[in-house]
């Protein structure tokens, strides 16, 4: 059945010189300019000659092309309608491309034209794996697929002229109402004044209107009154409350992190919050688009002096919404798939493209190639999931310089008073009896349980809670604690006394060189006692300084009986003004390796952990440590063995700052070494002898107590001087925290005792901080590409920079690149954010985009229905300074907005999706907006749907009924399925049976001894903004009737029109 | 060349034809089903429905379906090669098997005596020995067997199905979770049930037998004849809504979903009421065992066969916990500790009731028309968990384990794939998720690289990018 080629093509062509094939060049030149590079672009991937041959055809070379399918024949050269790959790309039997839209009609057109010349072909060979790699440079691709619209410059197009004086006085009016003539419709009368009332509150707040307010524009529904209800409408808090939950479905706004637990995200709702204050303000979207990428990092940051706080630092927030895996033993897999979470998110939200599409190759339909992806991917990846301080630095740094004023006198004071106090010190170190009795051998068992797991009450009185604690601290330390030879020598006779010294010298003299090895022979070494060291690290928060801690740094307790909490080493402390400051230490990123890692702490709570691949949450593999202790201890950091190989880092924060499982109160850490490798590493802690200047002899108790007395005294003079060594601190530290020497704030001298109260009187003032997630700046990475994606292939890293189809600079090497990408997303060269913000807005107002598919203005997307109202809109939007409000407030003042939601049935069959809005789109109204509607019939106060807490598995059954999406990814479209599970909710839940119950009851109190009629007329008002028709006051009326007591009667109708779709429904 | 429903509004157009001229029906999550529209197959189909049996917490292959003698040889050695990294980061010696094996029926297949009950269908199944997961955490795992994807936001296999094919029966929603009151959702959530971005009539219903409740708010919150009263006064408001604005068809519905709803109130009792069920089969279950989640599990199997007999496409059923080992109400079977009581307790409590879902439906001829799958989101380590619960647990293993089919297509008394002689790592026609997914499919009549949805910008499938049929198995 196949004629020969020269048959056809001199039969076809006869006229032009023929090649050998019987083909010309310009014939070629058709074939390499309009047919090769669609075959390459569109087929080979299915259909080659080297890797996939789909239903045995391959189309990659002229013979496989000709050799046709398993089922025969592909193409009849000379005859498009006889061949079956011209039906297929028309779509007419099967269609192809199989996975991608239908091809253009001129494309199609072309196929057309090259069969009809005879199907010139001059690929002679089978091609390699290289030459199908080859086939189309992604230069050509790109160069193409950036004429698709959306990457367009948008056009100023002014709108066309309006004779219609309805139709005349918006610009939006003016490029809807000529479709109108050209498509045939005609478009509904405006809607009621009822219905337009209701409409807007129902749209601009969620929540319907109040019977007066309706009656009040029924009586005056003047041009005035209507602008003036849609200013209010937009100048309520509800405005927020409604577009804010918009918002919140485009960056899949969650509480919890889903999948095993469901762990909470801690203060997510400082997002939600954020963006119903946002809204409400009207702030200007590229504003909030700046914050929402790089918010921390802008130079004039947006303060909320009212609350005093940064919002633009909330705005990153939504990049910890991230559903994440449990316990992953994989930590770059979970890495990637987080990464890939927030790229999506950003793209679809703010750009309306699919760059998580090309994790594995170039985007197969828009321009968007894979170094795309892993250029976004190195931006994100160069941050760390955390905790951020959001207060103004104001009201962080409250207070902060006249503590350290107050704290300067404390020091020399407290030196002089315990100089003067030396002898009692002594008097009572020879008399503490450091036996362990029964009791306190079970309370520090008890102790070492979680502390919710703890059974025992500790002693209230505060000198038996010192004595346990230093008991405890002496265990924990051990032997080279600095009061370890009164502790655990006391048996001793005074030669073995002198021995025992003498073997602790031995000993830890090879200890120290044992622990100074491990070190140099560390993997990972890091000294936070060295500004340099500290410099490299990543400090957020109010306390800890930028700047590393001399030894003999203390903290003034700021509540209890002691006056001095601590003295230190030198080292990074977080509370040494207050632990309500808070903070968070992060180690640049190292390559795990050996079998041991520490960090040396201390604290209150200080949340420890080594974090592989930034994973965030706390479980098995993933476990914290929290340092509470008063004596610098190594804390070996678990499961370092496991994650050997993997990147890792250090951490330390204070217990509300974990980004799980936080703990709220006050909270503080210190920190002095981290060291990862292969030794275990034996705690040294601070003998006494590291402390005395001279070796002296010890030759008994006594010798041993003067050895005391002579340590102590060079401590305190040294301190008082500021030139305390680490072990003078920790030293001086022990007798202060047990009172040894006079530490209790009611003991306190007269010249004391104002100035403690002073300090706390300052510290108190000082406030928990208000905290929010956040993207803390880390290591800047550049992340190589992933060869098809897979994670073990790694490829070139790939510099960090916007796409490339907008700008092909690359960011700068010294931060993650936030900053930057956020300008780029909101420069002009971005054809896309506008026309997707005000689409979006278009959405909530119209029932559907002007383009329809929200979060995907790409190939794969459908095209605007208005394209030069969109730009209108998006440039407008711009001039407009960005505003929400100002966009909103056009659209609903629009005449196409008033229309009737009624449908001819001429627009019915014409315009059967009503694409061009010849009327108002019915529709249902959103979860929340269905439950906020119930909750209001019932009473005025109640908290908005809103506020509900969103854990990923476990919505809302009422919400999750009605739609709302479990947060994944952008959802611009809410579904509005119909399903029974919808009715059994409303017919049977005791939220809608309460709510007919308080309403009647309501409705019955407002209007005692009220007819029949009157009281259904109120109902009425109330759920549809009119007055019941007759014949629906013929038939409520007699089921009033039929139901004997009136209580009943008014909350069997509340219930009925709760349950009517009506209720459900903006028209 | 996705299977897609006819586009909504013509299909709307097509089913309301007028609300009172309409059969009214009762079905639950399902609207679309009420057309009885059925899209066309690929290609012939084996089977009509699936049962899926998860073991959800992770099965011992190697203790059950696919038995290591060389285990028993090795006991308390350490593993001879390389071992990869562990959930629990614990790894013990060689753990012989607590159960003695030998072969079955007349296929001859080797079992271990873990499930007697089974052990004797043998010649019903076809034995996968060399499946793999990607991951050895519950909640990724149990993603991943059901969707194919690690993490929450795709569409669980009996939503596809559901799409894919509609459901046989308008009365029923198509996909159903059933549940027991000593049985919890596994870790990851009512997710994993979900329809994702599928129409929502595909998701699983959880059906929890336990109690007289099956579905949520299915009880009446009034006096029947009062809702009735109240329902005819909505419907007529809704019917006069309906006139005036341009949703009559949404509208119209709707109203059909309230009488549904309505329906259903007396429907799903009546499913659930077994009381009709003769006494033999009641035994055969082990309903009414004085084991309370084996009575409970038994109930299931029973109801799985009453599902399958109305049409139901997908059921999926939840094993009870007996809290031993690790294996807490999400994770029944995740013995890390004291997997001899752990698994005897798990197995005793399913083994009877599944061997008489298969003689069952093998009786009423549905057997070929079912596929019945038995599968954990992974299997276990042929070595101890050291620390946990002296040395007699095994942590999580999904470099190798075992599932099973039976029915709807499958051979019978088959065994397909290999693992080493330790169980450890899969080694002959190494076999994932994605070609389960595919295979079961394939017997469904569809074929899973045609099945698909386009979201964000992609085809996407339940098979994702990968799959192929395993034609093996295939009867």
């Amino acid at each position: 059945m196949r004629t020969p080629l020269f048959v056809v093509s001199l039969f076809t062509f006869g006229r032009v010189a023929a090649t050998a094939f019987g083909f010309n060049p310009e014939q070629y030149d058709f074939f390499e300019s309009k047919i090769r590079p669609v075959l390459a672009e569109s087929c080979y991937d299915c259909h080659n000659s080297v890797n996939k041959k789909k239903a045995g055809l391959a189309l990659d070379y002229r013979d496989a092309i000709l050799a046709g399918s398993e089922n025969g024949s592909v193409i009849e050269p000379g005859n498009p309608e006889d061949s079956p790959l011209i039906w297929a790309i028309r779509h007419e039997d099967t269609e192809m491309p199989a996975d991608g839209p239908k091809l253009s009609d001129a494309v199609i057109k072309d196929f057309e034209n090259w069969i009809a010349m005879g199907a010139p072909d001059p690929r002679d060979k089978k091609p390699t794996q290289l030459d199908l790699d080859n086939a189309v440079s992604w230069e050509t691709l790109l160069e193409k697929r950036r004429q698709w619209w959306s990457f367009q410059p948008l056009e100023r197009v002014r709108p066309p002229r309006v004779e219609d004086t309805e139709w005349n006085q918006s610009p939006i009016d003016r490029f809807i109402l000529p479709a109108f003539d050209e498509k045939g419709l005609t478009p509904q009368a405006k809607a009621e004044p009822g219905t337009l009332v209701r409409r807007l509150h129902l749209i601009l707040t969620g929540l319907p209107p109040s019977a007066d307010t309706v009656k009040r524009f029924i009586a005056d529904p003047s041009e005035d009154a209507y602008q003036q209800i849609v200013d209010d409408l937009l100048a309520s808090d509800a405005f927020g409350e409604r577009w804010g939950r918009h918002w919140m479905d485009w960056y899949r706004y969650a509480d919890s992190h889903g999948s095993e637990g469901d762990p909470d995200l801690p203060y997510a709702s400082a997002y939600r919050d954020y963006i119903i204050r946002a809204l409400n303000d009207d702030v200007p979207y590229d504003q909030l688009i700046r914050e929402h990428i790089a918010g921390d990092l802008i130079r004039k940051p947006r303060l909320n002096q009212q609350l005093g706080i940064n919002e633009s630092a909330i705005g990153p927030a939504h990049f910890r919404m991230i559903p994440h895996g449990f316990g992953v033993t994989d930590a770059y897999q979970e890495q990637i798939v987080n990464t890939e979470n927030q790229i999506d998110v950003i793209s679809k939200a703010i750009l309306g493209v699919t760059v998580s599409c090309a994790r594995c190759h170039n985007h197969k339909f828009d321009p968007i190639s894979q170094a795309d992806f892993y250029r976004l991917y190195g931006v994100m990846i160069s941050n760390r999931p955390g905790t951020r301080n959001i207060d103004t630095l104001e009201k962080q740094n409250l207070n902060k310089r006249d503590l350290e004023k107050i704290k300067r006198r404390i020091r020399s004071s407290i030196a002089d008073y315990w100089m003067a106090n030396l002898d009692k010190a002594m008097e009572n170190l020879a008399a503490f009896d450091f036996q362990v009795t029964e009791e306190e051998a079970a309370l520090i068992a008890d102790l070492k349980k979680r502390a919710n797991r703890r059974k025992k009450t500790l002693p209230e009185d505060p000198t038996a809670l010192e004595r346990l604690y230093l008991k405890q601290e002496l265990q924990q330390v051990g032997e080279y604690h600095p009061l370890a030879p009164l502790a655990f020598w006391a048996e001793k006779s005074d030669q073995e006394l002198t021995e025992a010294w003498k073997q602790q010298l031995a000993n830890y003299e090879q200890e120290l060189l044992e622990v100074e090895a491990a070190k140099h022979d560390a993997t990972y070494y890091a000294d936070l006692r060295d500004q340099k060291t500290l410099d490299s690290w990543y400090v957020e928060g109010n306390g800890p300084g930028p700047k590393v801690s001399p030894a003999g740094v203390f903290a003034v307790a700021t509540e209890g009986v002691r006056a001095i909490a601590g003295i230190y080493p030198a080292g990074v402390y977080s509370h040494l003004l207050s632990d309500k400051h808070n903070g968070t230490l992060a180690s640049p990123y190292h390559t795990a390796e050996g079998d041991w890692s520490y960090m040396r702490a201390i604290g209150k709570n200080g949340a420890i952990r080594m974090s592989a691949r930034n994973y965030p949450l706390e479980q098995g593999l993933h476990p914290y440590t929290l340092a509470n202790n008063g004596f610098m201890q190594w804390f070996p950091l678990q499961k370092y063995k496991f994650w050997n190989d993997d990147r890792v880092h250090y951490q330390i924060s204070t217990a509300a700052d974990k980004p799980v499982k936080h703990l709220e109160g006050r909270s503080w850490f210190g920190v002095t070494e981290v060291v990862g490798g292969d030794a275990e590493i034996k705690e040294l802690g601070t003998p006494l002898f590291t402390v005395l200047d001279n070796e002296p002899r010890i030759a008994g108790k006594a010798s041993l107590l003067e050895a005391y007395r002579q340590g102590l005294k060079e401590s305190i003079v040294a301190w008082k001087r500021g030139r305390s060594t680490d072990a003078q601190a920790q030293y001086l530290s022990a007798f202060v925290r047990y009172n040894l020497l006079p530490n209790r704030i009611d003991s306190l001298p007269a010249t004391l005792a104002p100035l403690i109260a002073g300090y706390r009187a300052l510290e108190s003032a000082i406030p928990f901080p208000t905290r929010a997630p956040a993207l803390l700046e880390g290591d800047v990475i550049d992340q190589p590409l992933l060869v098809r994606g897979e994670y073990k292939k790694a490829a070139e890293p790939v510099r960090r920079q916007f796409l490339e189809v907008f700008d092909s600079r690359p960011y700068s090497p010294r931060h993650s690149g936030r900053l930057e990408l956020a300008e780029d997303i909101i420069s002009s060269e971005n054809t896309l954010k506008s026309r997707v913000i005000v689409n979006r807005l278009w959405h909530y107002v119209f029932g559907k985009g002007i383009v329809s598919t929200t979060d995907n203005f790409g190939r794969l997307g459908k095209e605007p229905t208005h394209p030069e109202l969109l730009d209108y809109l998006a440039l407008d939007f711009e001039k407009q300074d960005w505003s929400i409000k100002t966009a909103l407030r056009q659209m609903v003042l629009s005449r196409a907005f008033r229309s009737g939601s009624g449908a001819t049935e001429a627009s019915e069959e014409l315009d059967p999706n009503n694409e061009y809005l010849s009327y108002f789109q019915p529709r249902r109204l959103e979860a929340e907006s269905i439950m906020d509607s119930v909750s209001s019939m019932a009473g005025e106060d109640f908290q908005r749907a809103v506020y509900a807490k969103t854990k990923r598995n476990q919505l809302d059954p009422f919400l999750a009924a009605f739609n709302l999406p479990i947060p994944t990814t952008t959802n611009g479209v809410r579904d509005s399925t119909n399903v029974p599970a919808q009715a059994l909710t409303m017919l049977n839940s005791d939220f809608t049976k309460n709510a007919a119950k308080d309403w009647a009851r309501r409705t019955l109190e407002e209007r005692p001894n009220a007819s029949a009629q009157s009281l259904i007329e109120s109902l009425y008002w109330e759920a549809y903004a009119r007055r019941p028709s007759e014949s629906e006051f013929a038939k409520l009326t007699s089921y009033y009737k039929s139901i004997e007591d009136t209580d009943t009667a008014v909350e069997r109708i509340a219930f009925a029109l709760l349950n009517s779709k009506e209720f459900i429904y903006v028209y | 060349m996705s299977i897609e429903p006819l586009n909504r509004r013509e299909f709307l157009r097509l089913t309301s034809k007028g609300i009172g001229g309409l059969a009214l029906s009762s079905l639950i999550n399902s609207a679309s089903a009420k057309s009885g529209y059925l899209p066309q197959p690929h290609h012939p189909a084996r089977a009509k429905s699936v049962i899926f049996l998860y073991m959800s917490g992770g099965v011992s292959h190697v203790d059950s379906f696919d038995p290591k003698p060389m285990l028993r040889e090795l006991h308390g050695k350490p593993m001879p090669m390389h071992v990869e990294r562990t959930q629990f980061d614990d790894v013990g010696n060689i753990l012989g098997s607590f159960w003695d094996s030998k072969p079955y029926g007349k296929s001859g297949i080797e079992l271990t005596n873990l499930f007697p009950h089974i052990a004797q269908q043998v010649d019903k199944l076809t034995v996968v020995r060399s499946m793999t997961a990607k991951f050895s955490e519950h909640a990724q795992g149990n993603f991943f067997m059901h969707t194919g994807f690690p993490f929450l936001g795709y569409p669980s296999a009996g939503a596809w199905v559901n799409y894919g094919l509609g459901t046989e029966n308008p009365n029923l929603p198509g996909f159903v979770v059933l549940q027991s009151a000593g049985s919890k959702t596994p870790h990851g959530g009512v997710s994993l049930f979900g329809n994702a971005f599928l129409p929502a009539t595909t998701q699983g219903s959880i059906f929890n037998i336990s109690g007289d409740r099956a579905v949520p708010h299915i009880e009446p919150g009034m006096m029947k004849q009062e809702q009735r009263q109240a329902l005819d006064l909505i419907n007529s408001l809704d019917l006069g809504f309906a006139d005036r604005v341009a949703a009559k068809d949404a509208i119209a519905s709707s109203v059909e979903n309230a009488e549904t709803a309505y329906l259903m109130q007396e429907a799903v009792p009546e499913l659930t009421n077994i009381s009709g069920e003769s006494e033999k089969t009641l035994e055969m279950y082990g309903v009414n065992d004085p084991i309370a989640q084996m009575d409970e599990y038994a109930r299931q199997c029973l109801m799985a066969r009453r599902l399958v007999e109305r049409g139901v496409r997908f059921v999926e059923l939840s094993c009870c916990s007996h809290g031993i080992g690790g294996g807490g109400g999400g994770n029944p079977w995740d013995q890390h500790g004291d997997i001899q009581k752990g698994h005897g307790t798990m197995a005793k409590q399913v083994d009877q009731p599944i061997a008489a879902l298969l003689e069952d439906l093998d009786q009423r001829g549905l057997l070929d028309e079912t596929l019945v799958v038995f599968t954990g989101e992974f299997g276990r380590n042929p070595f101890s968990q050291s620390s946990f619960s002296k040395d007699i647990g095994r942590d999580h293993n999904p470099q190798g384990f075992s599932l099973w089919m039976a029915g709807g297509g499958a051979k019978r008394g088959h065994v397909y794939g290999a693992t080493d002689e330790f169980g450890y790592h899969a080694v002959e026609e190494i076999s994932n998720v994605y070609e389960l997914w595919a295979t079961v499919l394939h017997l469904m009549g569809i074929d899973h690289e045609k099945l698909t949805f386009q979201y964000g910008g992609r085809n996407l499938r339940l098979s994702d990018v990968h799959g192929r049929v395993w034609k093996d198995i295939i009867a």
